[in-house]
């Protein structure tokens, strides 16, 4: 029956970082690391004392990733679903 | 160097350019459409050319000459088609952090406002280097793309120029 309420509701279910799969998420780290990277570089250029954490969209997961799951992503310790 | 040389002037310059640079990404990829459509017109022109030309005579000079042009041409097809994956790849987008973010940060004190300023410029800065790195590398993507296809086309316009002397000869 769950394959009918699939079909016959109009569910928006928005995925989430757990939801990404590995090759998702090997494609996924250099551009977190890079981003990590630079937000680090950024603050103690600026001499902030909260560093800056944008968040990164990938449209092709359609995944929201804040800066912690950029970080879980790069260790490899994000859980997977 | 202090938060406080971080003034209302940078964080508007830096989100002028951050809002510029993610048009002008959206900018590329419509412009994707192009090559694409060229791609599709080139593999069009190829069945054309494989239908008419008679591999059998391949030993023959303009048969060899059509060949070795249709084999160019489609290697130059491929390698656009590869370029257009390339663009597409790894295109994610860069946004500013949350409102909720930013009040976790935010003490309410006029420090803190200076702190808050100095965080907003640095996340649309950041999103902008980021975007622009990335639409760099996608523009040139395109634009080999479309210089591949433009010679497939070539190539092929050759080819299809060789094929009535082919075509006479049997």
């Amino acid at each position: 029956m769950r394959l009918f309420d699939r079909l016959l509701t109009r569910c928006r279910r928005r995925p989430t970082a757990s939801d990404l799969s590995d090759a998702a998420r090997r494609r996924l780290s250099p551009a977190c690391r890079e981003l990590s990277d630079a937000e680090e570089r950024m603050a103690r250029h600026l001499g902030l004392a909260t560093v800056p954490r944008l968040l990164l969209i990938d449209e092709e997961a359609a995944v929201i990733l804040s800066a912690r799951d950029r970080v879980a992503i790069c260790a490899g310790t994000l859980p997977q679903q | 160097m202090s938060v406080r040389r971080v003034s209302e002037l940078h964080l508007e310059h830096s989100r002028s350019l951050f809002f510029s640079e993610r048009s002008r990404r959206e900018g590329i990829r419509g412009s994707l459409g192009m090559p694409v459509s060229a791609i599709s017109f080139a593999v069009f022109a190829l069945s054309s050319l494989s239908v008419e030309i008679d591999v059998g005579r391949w030993r023959e000079g303009t048969a060899l000459v059509v060949l070795a042009l249709a084999g160019m041409a489609i290697i130059a097809l491929f390698a656009s088609a590869w370029q257009v994956v390339l663009s597409e790849w790894l295109f994610v987008y860069h946004d500013p952090p949350r409102l909720i973010d930013l009040l976790d940060a935010d003490g309410g004190e006029d420090e803190d406002d200076h702190q808050l300023r100095a965080v907003l410029a640095a996340s649309y800065a950041l999103a902008y280097e980021q975007y622009l790195q990335g639409n760099a590398i996608s523009a040139r993507c395109r634009t080999r793309a479309l210089r591949l296809i433009l010679l497939s086309l070539l190539l092929q316009a050759v080819a299809f120029a060789f094929l009535p002397f082919h075509l006479a000869g049997g």
